[in-house]
């Protein structure tokens, strides 16, 4: 459950060091009857007979249920078989026939095929026998028809049986054995990985490395080439089998059926043999990290010669450059020099102006305070005479632009203070 | 041979048998005719005897060997039987202070208690059960309505023991239906579902209502109650009556006090009934009512419901009754589960619109089903378990259980109070929910628990009585207003929290703060705030 609103920061009156505080009780609680049916309280139930908590009775079902499933996968959940509808024409198949019949398909797990496990194919059997069963069939009405059924158990037996199953698995024509075509356009990664995961199926060792994609280290890519190229299959043809039907039971007829189908076995496997070779070269020739890494080889090669010419270059051209640099950076500093040459004269002028206006400045606040007089009294030539022979002393004493600034600060400091007459004379007792 | 659980339904008038499905789904299986109700009549006819479908095949004709409507007088005594309108057989007598009925079987005169006539039944039906799904039942769930004593419950369960039933469990029906429905069952884990069902169930011969609270999936009935004399049964003599004046203006005879006839009648209406809730005439034929003269006629829907408008009414009537009685508006039901055959009456569902107008309305199991698909549900659930273990899970030191009485909640921005906890909720209970914290770079937040209370009811609208015209298009439709959802304040301030110490520099809302909240039975709280990225937490107990 997700709150629409944040959480505010405590309140003002909040004191620092507590980190909760309890203020009532909820209103009594009062009892009632729950209902004992559902899950949830069978949780309830299962919480208060071992007086468990919320997080302790988690955490043991969380286990339990681990644990049971580890044992054995036999939960009643058959979800994982998906539900196939049934082919009616397969509904109708002739037991007799079963060799031919998909076994994967009787069963329902058309969409696991060599993928269903045992328990799969246990738990897939035994619901097909609860649909089909004859009696059940008989009993609801419909025809006494087994033939179905008969079906199931064939398949059943096969798929159970590890030495059948590999045989089936080995022909089934429902899984593609089919080398793709070399100028099928797309992306090679999706185009083969499946290729080699559903061949891989046939391979004694296991696991079987796979495809990979294009950020496979060149180490992985090779050992992959590695393994394929050295293919070991058990892939097997007897469910191809001519049987030695009826009459042939003489013995000679039987060793000629046998040495028949050894030859022929032998022959399919070795021209499957030959088919997932067919397949790794296709791969190995059109990999792009096989081309990757072929021109990542050249370039290696070509790099170190690459670098010598390059060295020897960039020295020339370093050369070069640092004669022009030397040419660029004379020329440049004469300039700079003319530059500062006028530039210095430029700022003579500004200066010589600044500090005439400073003077004017320090000339006008003397004037503003009345020539250090009471205010009220008119100052008399005399006074003001005296007060300016003092700064023209005090401006001989002060020289350049930022002590006349600081001057003038110190002396705007005393107008504030109301003491200007005494810093004035401080200033030119300090100054001149 | 495979073994199976079963969920039955015995009801009064029809029983039925559900059972889990390949596919996960829990299907009502069919008998040998395709049937799916089984009515649970049972009879006896020469040297035979029949139950369900065959039983009722043969009620005109022999009425005094036919039983039916025992199932409500289950476990009770002679004596309460006498002077209750429940005797639907001439012939009842007492055998040792139990019930019993006396028929003719085989040429003699034979007593079967209600009891032993149960297990004819459940006979019967666990005998189908087995037919159908080849395999070996191995138990079974049943329901019973709330009204139901323990003694009651435990004669039945006897009587299905004598049927060799092996009863897992049994349970009330308004459960069923609501497990039927997975009601407040689905929450993913700590993401607790607090709902409130209004359960309506109306079979033939009785309309119950319940209110059931769904608390992190546990039931508790807030409410429950029931009128026998507005059953299905109730609108079909409605429709006898119609026949019976009717059949007199044309033929001049009178039916009335002839109780052939009128079971004849009333056999020829259930199916005209049944028939009008799916279009808005259906015929009526009775081959020889009375005097070897027929009747042929249709009836429309109209009609049939302006006949029916005071039962109708009464309907509504209980229901807000029950409504009242729970403290409860309208708009604080969240979902109604229609159960029972009769629901499926188009103006029994048009009236309840008058008092629920938008609410959630639950119908997609065949009404008459949804109990029997609960049973089987519940059943597969428990099939695993130890008998000793499902009969302790049941009793009182674990059903019985203190729930609170008022909800408890935060306060959100602009003041609302939003419940966290509700009250009914049983405990111990926890509830865990996330917010943000609030300002960027915020390092402390705050979190405050209330007790809240319902804010009062707008006052009631004196209702004028509608006349009823018995059709939707012609009402005029008045300003229906919609039932208000209940809103709360906050009352008491219970307790406040603080976590201190959030990663800095954090967004305003990014940090995710985890609250869980715990009240044990007891009523002591324990308040967690976690963060959720740097798992710093803490954690405050109540004294
Ligand atoms: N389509 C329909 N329209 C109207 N009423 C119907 C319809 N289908 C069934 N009913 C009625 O429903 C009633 C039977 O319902 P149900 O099978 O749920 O009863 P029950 O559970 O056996 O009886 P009770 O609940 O009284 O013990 C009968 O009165 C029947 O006429
Ligand atoms: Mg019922």
């Amino acid at each position: 459950m997700v709150m629409d609103f944040l959480l505010p920061s405590p309140p003002k009156s909040w004191s620092a060091d507590k980190t909760s505080a309890f203020h009532a009780k909820i209103t009594a609680p009062v009892n009632a009857s729950i209902q004992p049916a559902g899950r949830h309280f069978l949780a309830h139930a299962r919480r208060h007979i071992h007086s468990r908590t919320f997080s302790e009775d988690e955490k043991a079902t969380n286990e339990a249920e681990a644990a049971a499933k580890a044992a054995n996968g036999t939960a009643q959940d058959d979800s994982d078989l998906g539900d196939e509808p049934e082919d009616p024409a397969m509904l109708r198949r002739d037991p007799k026939d079963w060799k031919d019949q998909d076994q994967y398909a009787v069963l329902g797990l058309s969409a696991l095929r060599y993928k269903a496990t045992e328990d799969q194919i246990r738990r897939a059997h035994r619901r097909k026998v609860l649909r089909h069963h004859p009696d059940k069939k008989a009993a609801s009405g419909g025809l006494h028809d087994d033939g179905f059924f008969k079906c199931i158990q064939k398949a059943f037996e096969t798929l159970m049986d590890p030495v059948k199953r590999r045989q089936w698995d080995s022909v089934d024509p429902a899984v593609s054995d089919s080398v793709p075509n070399a100028k099928s356009k797309g992306d090679f990664y999706k185009l083969y990985a499946p290729v080699f995961l559903r061949e891989s199926r046939f391979s004694n060792t296991q696991p079987v490395p796979q495809l990979g994609n294009a950020e496979s280290s060149q180490e992985e890519v090779e050992s992959f080439y590695d393994f394929w190229y050295k293919f070991d299959s058990w892939r097997t043809f007897e469910w191809m089998d001519k049987e030695d039907g009826e009459g042939h039971d003489s013995r000679d007829d039987k060793r000629y059926f046998e040495k028949k189908n050894k030859a022929e076995r032998a022959k399919l496997k070795k021209e499957d043999n030959q088919r997932l070779r067919e397949i790794v070269d296709l791969a190995l020739s059109i990999d792009p990290r096989i081309k990757i890494f072929k021109e990542q080889a050249n370039k290696q090669r070509n790099a170190k010669k690459r670098e010598k010419e390059e060295a020897e270059k960039k020295a020339a051209e370093e050369a070069a450059a640092a004669a022009i640099a030397a040419e660029a950076a004379a020329k440049a500093a004469e300039e700079s020099e003319k530059a500062a040459r006028e530039d210095g004269k430029k700022n003579k002028e500004l200066l010589k102006r600044a500090v005439r206006k400073e003077k004017k400045n320090l000339k006008a606040l003397i004037k503003d305070n009345n020539y250090f007089l009471p205010a009220g009294q008119t100052p008399g030539p005399v006074e003001v005479e005296k007060q300016l022979e003092l700064l023209d002393a005090l401006l001989d004493g002060a020289k350049g632009l930022d002590q006349l600034e600081a001057v003038r600060k110190t002396l705007e400091d005393g107008v504030k203070s109301g003491n200007i007459a005494e810093i004035f004379k401080a200033e030119v007792a300090k100054r001149s | 041979m495979e073994s199976v659980v079963i969920g039955i339904n015995f009801g009064s008038t029809n029983s039925s048998i559900a059972v889990l499905a390949p596919n996960g789904h829990f299907n009502v299986i069919a008998n040998a005719d395709g049937e799916r109700m089984i009515p649970s009549v049972v009879g006896f006819s020469g040297d035979e005897e029949f139950s369900g479908t065959q039983a009722l095949q043969q009620a005109v004709r022999n009425p005094k060997n036919t039983l039916e409507g025992f199932r409500k007088l289950i476990g009770k005594k002679f004596e309460e039987v006498k002077v209750s309108s429940d005797v639907t057989h001439p012939d009842m007598v007492s055998k040792d202070g139990v019930p019993a009925y006396k028929v003719n079987f085989k040429d003699q005169e034979h007593i079967f208690t209600v009891p032993e006539v149960v297990t004819k039944l459940l006979q019967h039906v666990h005998e189908e059960a087995e037919a159908y799904l080849g395999a070996k039942v191995t138990g079974a769930v049943l329901a019973v309505p709330t009204y139901f004593t323990e003694h009651q419950r435990e004669v039945l369960s006897q009587s299905a023991a004598a049927a060799g039933i092996n009863v897992l469990q049994i349970i009330q029906e308004p459960v069923a239906a609501a497990l039927a429905y997975n009601f407040g069952q689905a929450p993913v884990k700590g993401d607790a579902q607090d709902k409130t069902a209004l359960i309506l169930d109306m079979g033939a011969s009785s309309f119950d209502v319940t209110v059931l609270s769904a608390r992190s999936g546990i039931y508790t009935i807030l409410e429950t109650a029931h009128d026998e004399a507005l059953g299905g049964a109730a609108f079909t003599e409605q429709l006898v009556q119609l026949v019976a004046q009717e059949f007199k203006k044309k033929t001049k005879v009178d039916v009335i006090g002839n109780k052939r006839a009128l079971l004849k009648i009333a056999t020829a209406a259930e199916i005209t009934k049944k028939q009008l809730s799916r279009s808005p005439m259906a015929p009526c034929s009775v081959e020889s009512v009375a005097e070897g003269l027929d009747y042929h006629g249709s009836i429309n829907r109209l009609r049939f419901e302006l006949a029916s408008t005071k039962l109708f009414a009464k309907c509504n009537e209980l229901i807000e009754h029950i409504l009242e009685k729970a403290e409860l508006t309208a708009g604080a039901i969240d979902e109604i589960i229609l159960v029972g055959g009769a629901t499926r009456m188009p103006k029994f569902q048009s009236r309840l619109r008058d008092i629920f107008p938008e609410t959630t309305m639950r119908l997609e199991q065949e009404s008459d089903e949804a109990i029997t698909v609960g049973c089987a549900a519940q059943a597969s659930l428990i099939a695993g378990f130890d008998k000793e273990d499902i009969v302790a899970s049941t009793k009182e030191n674990i059903t019985v259980t203190p729930h609170t009485v008022k909800p408890i909640g935060v306060v959100g921005s602009n003041d609302e109070f939003i419940t966290i906890i509700p009250n009914h909720t049983p405990l111990p209970a926890k509830r865990v929910f996330e917010f943000g914290q609030a300002a960027a770079g915020q390092q402390e937040v705050y979190f405050a628990l209330y007790e809240g209370e319902q804010d009062p009811l707008p006052p009631k609208k004196e209702k004028v009585e509608k006349v009823d015209i018995g059709s939707d298009d012609e009402e005029e439709e008045e300003e229906d207003e919609l039932p208000a959802k209940p809103t709360f304040h906050k009352t008491t301030l219970l307790a406040e929290v603080v976590l201190k110490e959030l990663p800095a520099g954090a967004k305003a809302g990014e940090l995710k703060i985890e609250a869980t909240v715990q009240v044990d039975v007891t009523g002591k709280t324990t308040i967690t705030l976690r963060e959720k990225k740097s798992g710093k937490q803490v954690r405050a107990e109540s004294a």
